[in-house]
């Protein structure tokens, strides 16, 4: 019996029942079936085990039995194990027997703490029946001291006073109504339930008693259902210090729920608690040594937001991975004592620290940081910081030196031109990222490190393998033990204990160290397996152990002539990419371009066979060993992991990464052994921090290197975004890759089953290989990419914050975005094109639209237009007449001149602001490589690489009345209407007014998206003759006109033009739904954001006061509002409302609490404008 | 695993050169090596150049930092 390979297929196994858990929930007996299931055959393994160790032959079902057994059970308990992590379900305590009008209860088990009720019917109930409960509460009294804050004992034991008080619950009413299984929630808690009365009703049936998990995400409630409570809690992990705030994340031991409630001991989770400066004490937390420490917390307990649109970022399920379930922010009021206390306990002087070796390491590191930054300078310090001990927000908002108006940077030298992106942007870009997400590289690097020292100190492997360990173990916890770290130390301590003590070879601790680190890290948190850091980190080390080999093996027959041709052509390649990445994703280019680089093989190699060969000595095999093999592990890391996973998880392809790696993971080597050698050294007394800065003077040099390297290619190479691949195309990638690399047994195998077969020839393995082929690339026929949603019009209306972006698909699949959001260049830096707009046409798998319409050129509706048009393939872009003939090369007057005079312009708006928009339009003088609307339609010009990769560019300026996509559907014609504004050339209108109104229609039903319209925009559109009569319509100007330049303009004005244009508009449009496009204006109206909030806000009331408030939806409370029509009706969606559909209607996240909140709020209707 | 030593003599070689040039060459570490002399280390360009990274992180004496309300 080989017990390694038993251990490996152990681990695999266990997360094959992970990924089927997350892929197939079960409910609660599925769950304890998987439970059961694991725990018997698990201990059918143990008894075969024995039976194989012991009988002397063993039976013919032992070894069959002992692998079903072993596998099944392992698969059970990786099931079992997910949903145990992910849910914490309500456990049944007793039923409730209803006969005539006499209820009966019967405890199943007992309630040992305070519990929130649920109940549940069992049966349908005949009539209306109202019940309460009657039992008892064992309230807790908390001991405080004379300022408010609760005690601990010596022991750290939270200090209350018990008192057993009677209590009665609410009248709960089941309605005949309610179907059998609907849940009833009781507030009150309860540490016994003695009786239940039947108050009024008389029905028979059974109700089940559940005890609500005191989960802390049962506690947590939506922003908009938040109350306060009072948290008494540790905090369990290394403060996240910023210069603007500080993240604890706190374990809470007991809650207080609502405010002046009981106090609940907590069952599991923990929260995230966000303190700012303006709290009193903040230094208290604002610093390490607050690991540790016991705290009490007053404050909202809130629920991390779900996606804001569809494929966006999932905080709430991010956070769930690692634990947290709440978010509380502590306020402190004018005069009111802090929000939170540190709390001493009896006997103490100080708050406690947290887990000894771990407080030891942070200690470790804050001191190195402080070597750091007195020898090495500002922000190469932070690169060394992040690369060193895991400190990577210390980036955060660092520019690579030089490029803050401190004269030519050198990559200006080299004469590219200068760059707004920060040190973050440039390594992401340039694919080196990773070195910043302290990795299993780091790991690596500090394990030959520490090995190098220690044999250089000539001490026996077998004495330091153990301090080597410990190492790792105290640099994991600096970094904060992120999945990949842990990995890696547990992979690096496994290879060395092997090495150290048993003499084994790095492969096999490879191929036991990776399932066996796996099953480690997900035994203790199952939720990160889908985690990037973990899928990641797993499928380099994979593609490590796997795929360089072969890929060496391939290379090794590259030399002479064809070594020459592949070099050449893959120059070629990478030149074309720089130059212009759409004709790599071009089919009529790349095909013929690869069959241009197999030509270039085959001539080369003819060459070569008629004795026209350069050199032998010229080939891949003539490099060093170490640098061959570390350029096939390179290109193994690509083909393994970048290209399948990155496009999956990151929508995007670092193009630069595959080039950089090849220098930067070298030189992160040089850093980060320097960088941990110097700050080692420099903890010796006197000597040491000389040496320190010695050594951090060396690798200055080295970092400054290495950033340059990053800000030079990422200003060379683009970084494009890609299609999302999906699940089954992973899997058939994935799994062609494993036929290639196992492909000389696979053949064998073939050959073997030929042969049997009495298939004597080639072609017998060659057809079985093609069957087998075909049927790897099945699932692909079997699950083809498929729309889901129902056939018809959707319009999907982005939450880009303020600004507009919408995104219309025509029945006949034509997708025509309208306007493009936001771009925030300074702080806070929020492209909402490339945060919203393009990862959802990654996503959705959209890479061609049919056109842009761009409704007006303020800069909260057309700044992230460039970056669409950078990214995407856009048949035809539709600008307002004023913008017609845009061009780089206009002057900020000429700009100005296209809207009237510049004089008039100047005096009616901010400057800023008409910059801004000249910047957005034409371009940036200081920051050239800023995208601009212009340059985009300039280098998408008439030349053969925009006409052969689709991106020649059709600009249009549609005039009142045109129709724009027409379509003839089944379901009524498709047409996009460009409505009549009232405004010509050369009048004084306001720059609001000289866009485009646009109306959707779709057979009978219409959606009306006036732009930017101000006031008497609205007015004239109000009064034009075409139709604008529609079911929904998109308020214009994100509902925040202003009547006046003034910045607090009278109520009374703003009523009064509200009530005479919008007014009218509304008359004239007559909207069943009114659709705000709102978020904060602050990034985009500078001082003049208050304004525009007040008019928000009284816009939103008077269109409440004329629909009713249950006609208005909103992307800053809905997200993303989804319109569906069929031409007859239409159905209206909401982002919001299907981030609660998808947790089954949690609004929390740790437990079935409180499903009754959910509202179904998808509304049907529909209208023929006749 | 002699390679590895071989290549961390090598590193460690080079790094001490490379960084007694960069102290005389570049003025910030000729400055802060005078800095440190003179016994007065928070003075030097590089600690400055720090101020704002990890602001809470400070040598012992000087624990309590300024915070922006």
């Amino acid at each position: 019996m080989k017990w390694t390979l038993s251990i490996i297929w152990a681990c695999y196994a266990y997360i094959f029942g992970l990924i089927w858990a997350m892929w197939f929930p079960g409910s609660p007996p599925v769950l304890f079936g998987a439970q059961l299931l694991a725990v018997l055959l698990l201990i059918g393994v143990v008894g075969l085990i024995i039976h194989i160790l012991r009988a002397p032959t063993v039976r013919p079902w032992g070894r069959p039995g002992y692998w079903t057994c072993l596998l099944l059970g392992m698969m059970a308990f990786g099931y079992g194990r997910y949903h145990a992590a992910d849910t914490v379900p309500d456990r049944q305590i007793g039923t409730i027997q209803l006969t005539a009008n006499q209820a009966t209860y019967r405890e199943r088990a007992q309630l040992n703490e305070a519990h929130r009720l649920r109940l549940v019917t069992h049966t349908d109930s005949s009539e209306d029946v109202q019940l309460r409960i009657h039992g008892t509460l064992v309230a807790r009294t908390p001991v405080q001291d004379d300022g408010g804050v609760h005690r601990m004992d010596a022991a750290h034991r939270w200090l209350f006073e018990q008192v057993q008080v009677p209590l009665t619950s609410e009248i709960i009413t089941i309605r005949s109504d309610d179907p059998a299984g609907t849940a009833y929630w009781i507030d009150q808690p309860f540490s016994r339930i003695e009786k239940v009365e039947v108050v009024a009703g008389a029905a028979r049936g059974e109700v089940e008693v559940y005890r609500v998990s005191n989960h802390i995400g049962s506690f947590v409630r939506a922003r908009d259902e938040q109350s306060e409570v009072t948290v008494l809690g540790r905090i369990t992990h290394d403060p996240r210090v910023y210069d603007f705030q500080t993240v604890l994340i706190v374990t809470p031991t007991f809650i207080q729920y609502p405010a002046g409630g009981p106090f609940y001991r907590v069952d599991g989770g923990d929260i995230q608690v966000t303190v700012t400066p303006g709290v009193e004490g903040y230094t208290e937390w604002a610093r390490t040594a607050a690991y540790g420490a016991d705290v009490q917390i007053r404050g909202e307990l809130t629920v991390a937001g779900g996606p804001a649109n569809p494929g966006g970022f999932d905080a709430r399920q991010f956070m769930r991975n690692y634990n947290i379930y709440g978010l509380m922010r502590p306020f402190q009021l004018r005069g009111a004592p802090p929000p939170m206390h540190p709390v001493v306990a009896e006997g103490a002087s100080e708050t406690r620290t947290g887990h000894g070796l771990v407080a030891f390491s942070l200690e470790l590191r804050d001191r190195i940081l402080l070597l750091f930054k007195a020898t090495m300078p500002y922000p190469q310090s932070a690169f060394l910081g992040g690369v060193t001990l895991g400190l990577r927000y210390g980036l955060q908002n660092a520019e690579f030196p030089g490029a803050e108006g401190e004269g030519t940077t050198w990559a200006e030298r080299l004469g590219l031109r200068p760059s707004e992106a920060q040190i973050v942007d440039d390594f992401r870009h340039s694919g080196v990222n990773h070195v910043l997400a302290v990795s299993g590289l780091h790991v690596t690097i500090l394990t030959v490190m520490f090995v190098a020292l220690f044999t250089l100190l000539r001490f026996p492997k077998q004495v330091f393998v153990p301090f080597v360990i410990f190492a790792l173990v105290v640099f994991a916890i600096i970094t904060g033990a992120r999945p990949s770290t842990l990995r890696a130390v547990i992979m690096n301590s496994l290879f060395l204990l092997t090495w150290g003590y048993l003499n084994r070879g790095l492969l096999s601790s490879v191929l036991l160290g990776v399932p066996v680190a796996a099953f480690l890290i997900l035994l203790h948190n199952p939720l990160v397996v889908v985690d990037p850091s973990f899928t990641l980190s797993f499928g380099a080390i994979l593609s490590l152990a796997l795929i360089t080999m072969p890929v060496h093996e391939l290379c090794a027959r590259l030399q002479s002539n064809r070594l020459l041709a592949v070099g050449l052509w893959v120059l070629a390649t990478t030149w074309i990419g720089i130059v212009h990445w759409a004709l790599i994703t071009t089919p009529l280019f790349i095909f013929p371009w690869l069959a241009v680089g197999v030509g270039l093989y085959a001539v080369a190699l003819r060459a070569e066979q008629r004795g026209w060969a350069l050199s032998t000595r010229l080939a891949f095999t003539g490099l060093p060993e170490p640098i061959s093999t570390f350029i096939a592990a390179q290109v193994a890391i690509q083909v393994g992991m970048m290209l399948p996973l990155s496009a999956y998880y990151f929508l995007r392809w670092p193009f630069a990464g595959a080039y950089v790696n090849l220098l930067a993971i070298p030189l992160i080597g040089v850093v980060v052994q320097l960088g941990a050698i110097g700050g080692l050294l420099g903890l010796i007394p006197l000597v040491g921090p000389w040496l320190t800065l010695l050594l951090n003077a060396a690798n200055w040099v080295f970092a400054t290197f290495f950033l340059w390297l990053a800000h030079v290619t990422a200003l060379l190479f683009p970084h494009p975004f890609v299609r999302r691949p999906r699940v089954v195309e992973i899997v058939v990638y994935y799994l062609l890759l494993a036929a290639f690399l196992w492909r000389k047994p696979l053949w064998q195998r073939l050959q073997q089953f030929s042969a049997r077969c009495g298939w004597t020839s080639r072609r017998g393995p060659v057809t079985l290989g093609l069957i087998g082929l075909v049927l790897v690339l099945q699932p692909l026929w079997i699950f083809p990419p498929r729309d889901t949603r129902e056939p018809g019009m959707h319009v999907t209306v982005f939450d880009v914050r303020y600004g507009s972006a919408i995104l219309v698909e025509s029945p006949g699949g034509q997708k025509i975005l309208i306007d493009s959001g936001f771009v925030q260049h300074d702080r806070g830096r929020r492209n909402e094109a490339l945060r919203t707009l393009l990862p959802y046409f990654s996503h959705a798998a959209i890479r061609e639209l049919d056109g842009i319409i761009l409704t007006s050129p303020l800069p909260e509706r057309s700044a992230g237009l460039a970056y669409v048009l950078e990214h995407m393939r856009v048949r035809r872009l539709y600008v307002p007449s004023t913008l017609a003939g845009l061009s780089p090369a206009w002057s900020f007057d000429t700009f100005l001149d296209q809207f009237g005079s510049p004089a008039r312009l100047l005096a009616d708006y901010d400057e800023e602001r008409l910059r801004r928009m000249y910047h957005e339009l034409v371009g940036h003088p200081e920051w050239p490589r800023r995208p601009s609307l212009a340059q985009a339609m300039a280098a998408r010009g008439d030349g053969w690489p925009s006409r052969l990769s689709g991106r020649k560019l059709d600009v249009q300026a549609p005039q009142p009345g045109d129709v724009l996509f027409t379509e003839d559907t089944s379901d009524g014609r498709f047409a996009i209407e460009v409505l009549d504004t009232g405004f010509t050339r050369g009048d004084s209108w306001p720059i609001e007014n000289q866009g485009l109104a646009l109306r959707i229609v779709h057979g009978d039903i219409a959606v009306l998206v006036p732009g930017a319209l101000h006031y008497s925009g609205q007015a004239a559109l109000a009064t034009t003759d075409q139709p604008v009569q529609a079911q929904l319509m998109v308020v214009p100007h994100q509902g925040a006109a202003s009547p006046s330049r003034a910045a607090r303009p009278p109520r009374t004005l703003v009523d009064a033009a509200l009530q005479n244009y919008s007014g009218a508009l509304l008359a004239a449009v007559e909207p069943e739904w009114v659709l705000f496009e709102y978020g904060t204006p602050r990034p985009v109206l500078s001082d003049r954001w208050r304004t525009a909030q007040d008019m928000h806000e009284f816009t939103r009331q008077f269109y409440a006061r004329q629909l009713g408030r249950d006609a208005l939806l909103s992307t800053d409370q809905h997200h993303a509002i989804f319109i569906h029509s069929d031409g007859i009706q239409y159905t209206l969606d909401t982002q919001a409302w299907r981030n609660r559909t998808a947790r089954d209607g949690e609004a929390d996240a740790g437990s079935q609490w409180p499903a009754s909140a959910v509202r179904r709020e998808i509304v049907t209707g529909g209208f023929s404008p006749e | 695993m002699q390679r590895g030593v071989t290549t961390l003599v090598r590193i460690l070689a080079v790094a001490v050169l490379t960084g007694m040039a960069v102290w005389v060459l570049h003025p910030d570490y000729r400055a802060t090596v005078g800095a440190w002399r003179q016994g007065t280390p928070e003075a030097s360009a590089i600690w400055q150049s720090n101020a704002n990274y990890y602001r809470q992180v400070v040598p012992e004496e000087d624990e309590v930092y300024e915070v922006d309300p």
